[in-house]
C-alpha cells in the first residue's frame, strides 16, 4: 500500500512538473511532458495518481490546462510499466523488513537527487536512495537532516529559491511517505546561489538542478 | 631589465584602482544637449577635481555631450564668448571655481548659462568640509539637469548591490558611480535580496550563512543587524511597507513559498498573508501601500500578480509570455519593471500600469532584479557580460544604457529611496 502511495506521489509531482512546464516560451532545455515522464521511468497518465497522495492530482491536470499544456496523451504513453513499476527494493514492507534491516544499515552515501528543468519530480531511480535513507533514518531514530534544494542560475534568485524549495520538499514528502516523520525532515531552499558546477550552459544547469540531503550531526 | 620591473610594481601598485566600479555608456539619446564645463581651479593633492566629476556625471546620463571649451576661465561668471562656443555647437556652458576659506572648509561657486540666449539659467554657492566634494559636484548635476531637462537626474543617490569575489560576498553601498563604496555586510556565504528601508536607514537582505536563507536587517548607522524571518525552511524576499513598520516576506513553514508579515523589530508571530498551494515570493509594496505585487506560478507559469490589502482581491498583471518574475514599482506608482522571459533569454521589461502597455528595455540574455532610479526614470539592474556579473541601467524609454562594472562578480542591485 505505501509503495503504491510513493509511487502515486511521485506521478503526481511529475505531473505538477510539467504543468509549471511553459509551453510557449521554450526553455533552453524544453522537454515534452511525456518525455519527462519517461525520464522519470514513469508513464504521464493523469488519472492514476493514487488517492491519500500529499499533492491533488486534479488541481495538477487543471494546472496543466491552465498552462497551455494541453496535447492530449497518447494511449500508448499512457501504458508503460504503469502502477507495479520498478520493484523498490525493501520499500515498505514495514515490519518485517524493519527488524531485518536494523542490524546492518548503514548510512547511505549517495545524497543527491537530480531534477528536470523546473520540475520538482523525483525520477524512479532515485527510490532505491530514498528507501536507503528511509531505513537509516528509521535505525537512527533521533537523527534528523537537512534536505537542501537547488535550482539552475537561469532566471529570478527569489523564484529559484522556491524552485529549490519544492525540490527539497519533494525528498521530504518521499521520505515522509516511507515512514519519516516531518518533524525530522527539514526542507530548505539555497536557491541558484550554490552550484555544483560553475558553468552557464546545459550540462551545468542539468547538475545543478538538485536536492542534497544532509544529516544534521555531520 | 630595471624598466621592466618598473612597469611591472607600477602595475601593481595600481591594483586597488582595478576595483572602482567604472561606467561605460553602451546607448544615448538621439540629440544630446551640448555642455561646455570650464574648470572650476586648482585642485589640491586629494582633493577632488568638481568640474571633472560634474563632467563625467553628466555624460555618463547619456543626456549630454561634455565638449572642452579652451577660452573658459576660472570662475563663476562669464559674460562673452558665446557666439564663438555657439559655432561648436555649444547648448549651454558651467562655469565655476573653488576656494578653499580660513576654517578649511570649501566654498564651490556655480553658474549655468544658456549659450542661445546668453544669460544665466541657475547659479549656486555651497559651503562644505573638503571630503563633500563629490557629493557636491553630484548637486550641481542635477541642477544642471533639472534646468537643462526640466527633469530630475539621478546622481545623487546610493545604490547597494552584491559582489561576489574570490568565493566571497559583500554587501556594498556605493554612490550611484560606484564611488564612495562601503561594506554592509560581508560572508562565506551567498547574500541576496538586499531591499532599502523607506528612510533608507536600514538594510533588509537574506544571507546563508547558517546553510538556510535567513532575513536580517541592519541598521546602516551603527552596523547593528537582527534576524526578523528566521523560521523552520527558507525566510526570503523581503519587502517594506511604505511605513517601515513592517516587512513582507516568503516563508516556507508550510510547505511551499508563502507571503506572510512580520515586524520590523523581529518581535512577534508572522501573519499569513495569502493562501495558495503554489509558489508565492517576491512581493514587493505600491508606493501607497495599496497593494502587494508578487510573482506567482498559480496559474502554472510565474507570472506577476497585485493583491489589494484592504479587500484581499487578487489579480493577475502579467499574460505576454510564460515567465514573468521580479516586479519592481516606481515610486510615483506609475511603472512595473520586471524580468521576462522571450525566446530564452531573460530580458527587463516596464509595463505602464494605467495602460498595461508593456515595452522589454534590454537586449541582453541574463538580465535580473531590476530597481528604479530615484527619478523614476532610470532603471538599474543586474545582467551578464562574457560570463560575468555587471550592474546596467537603462532608460524607461530604452535608449540610453550604462554598465557598470568591477573587479568580481556583480548583482542584486537596488537603488536607494
Amino acid at each position: 500500500m505505501l509503495r503504491y502511495a510513493v509511487m502515486g506521489i511521485v506521478l503526481t509531482m511529475t505531473l505538477a512538473g510539467c504543468a509549471s512546464k511553459p509551453s510557449k516560451e521554450a526553455p533552453i532545455e524544453n522537454r515534452g511532458a511525456a518525455e519527462l515522464a519517461n525520464a522519470a521511468g514513469l508513464p504521464p497518465a493523469p488519472g492514476v495518481a493514487s488517492k491519500g497522495s500529499v499533492a491533488e492530482p486534479v488541481k495538477a491536470k487543471k494546472a496543466a490546462l491552465e498552462a497551455g499544456q494541453t496535447r492530449p496523451l497518447r494511449a500508448d504513453e499512457m501504458q508503460a510499466k504503469p502502477l507495479e513499476a520498478p520493484a523498490v527494493p525493501g520499500a515498505a514492507k514495514t515490519e518485517p523488513v524493519k527488524s531485518a534491516v536494523v542490524a546492518e544499515v548503514v548510512r547511505p552515501k549517495a545524497r543527491t537527487f537530480q531534477f528536470a528543468y523546473d520540475s520538482a519530480a523525483l525520477a524512479a531511480t532515485d527510490h532505491a536512495t530514498l528507501e536507503a535513507h528511509g531505513a537509516f533514518m528509521k535505525a537512527q531514530p533521533k537523527l534528523e537532516i537537512l534536505v537542501q534544494g537547488h535550482a539552475d542560475e537561469r532566471g529570478s534568485r527569489e523564484y529559484n529559491l522556491a524552485l529549490g524549495q519544492r525540490r527539497a520538499e519533494s525528498v521530504k514528502q518521499a521520505l515522509g511517505l516511507l515512514g519519516i516523520p516531518d518533524a525530522r525532515i527539514e526542507a530548505v531552499s539555497l536557491g541558484s546561489e550554490k552550484p555544483a558546477v560553475e558553468g552557464h550552459d546545459e550540462s551545468a544547469w542539468k547538475q545543478n538542478r538538485r536536492a542534497v540531503l544532509i544529516y544534521k550531526d555531520e | 631589465m630595471p624598466r621592466v620591473i618598473i612597469s611591472l610594481l607600477l602595475l601593481w601598485m595600481a591594483g586597488p584602482a582595478w576595483s572602482a566600479m567604472t561606467i561605460e555608456i553602451v546607448g544615448g539619446a538621439a540629440n544630446r544637449i551640448v555642455v561646455a564645463i570650464g574648470p572650476f581651479g586648482p585642485v589640491a593633492a586629494g582633493q577632488e577635481d568638481v568640474a571633472r566629476v560634474l563632467a563625467d556625471d553628466l555624460s555618463l546620463s547619456g543626456q549630454f555631450r561634455i565638449v572642452n571649451e579652451a577660452s573658459l576661465q576660472v570662475g563663476d561668471v562669464l559674460t562673452a564668448g558665446f557666439g564663438r562656443m555657439r559655432k561648436n555647437d555649444v547648448d549651454a556652458v558651467v562655469v565655476g571655481q573653488v576656494t578653499t576659506l580660513p576654517d578649511k572648509n570649501i566654498e564651490v561657486r556655480f553658474r549655468l548659462y544658456d549659450a542661445v540666449r546668453a544669460r544665466q539659467m541657475v547659479g549656486f554657492s555651497y559651503v562644505v568640509p573638503p571630503r563633500a566634494l563629490r557629493g557636491v559636484a553630484h548637486r550641481i548635476a542635477e541642477e544642471v539637469h533639472l534646468a537643462l531637462l526640466g527633469s530630475p537626474g539621478a546622481y545623487g543617490g546610493r545604490i547597494t548591490y552584491v559582489v561576489k569575489q574570490a568565493g566571497r560576498y559583500a554587501l556594498k553601498i556605493s554612490d550611484v558611480d560606484g564611488h564612495n563604496a562601503s561594506s554592509v555586510f560581508e560572508s562565506a556565504e551567498p547574500i541576496i535580496s538586499p531591499a532599502w528601508s523607506p528612510d533608507g536607514t536600514q538594510m533588509a537582505y537574506v544571507s546563508f550563512e547558517e546553510r538556510r536563507p535567513i532575513v536580517y536587517v541592519q541598521t546602516l548607522s551603527d552596523g547593528k543587524r537582527r534576524a526578523v524571518a528566521r523560521f523552520r525552511g527558507s525566510n526570503s524576499a523581503p519587502a517594506w511597507s511604505p511605513d517601515g513598520k513592517h516587512l513582507v516576506v516568503a516563508l516556507t513553514r508550510d510547505q511551499s513559498s508563502q507571503l506572510y508579515q512580520v515586524d520590523a523589530s523581529g518581535q512577534g508571530d508572522p501573519v499569513r498573508l495569502l493562501r495558495s498551494a503554489s509558489i508565492d515570493t517576491e512581493p514587493v509594496y505600491s508606493p501607497e501601500g495599496r497593494f502587494i505585487f508578487f510573482t506567482s506560478d498559480r496559474g502554472g507559469s510565474p507570472q506577476i500578480y497585485r493583491f489589494e490589502r484592504a479587500t484581499g482581491e487578487t489579480q493577475r498583471i502579467t499574460f505576454d509570455g510564460s515567465y514573468n518574475v521580479s516586479p519592481a514599482l516606481s515610486k510615483d506608482g506609475r511603472w512595473l519593471a520586471f524580468v521576462h522571459r522571450v525566446e530564452g533569454a531573460f530580458r527587463i521589461a516596464v509595463m505602464e500600469l494605467s495602460t498595461r502597455q508593456v515595452q522589454v528595455l534590454t537586449e541582453t540574455d541574463y538580465d535580473q532584479a531590476p530597481s528604479f532610479a530615484s527619478n523614476d526614470r532610470i532603471v538599474l539592474y543586474a545582467t551578464r557580460i562574457q560570463g560575468r556579473g555587471v550592474l546596467a541601467t537603462v532608460s524607461l524609454d530604452g535608449k540610453i544604457k550604462q554598465r557598470l562594472t568591477q573587479e568580481g562578480d556583480l548583482r542584486e542591485p537596488a537603488w536607494s529611496p
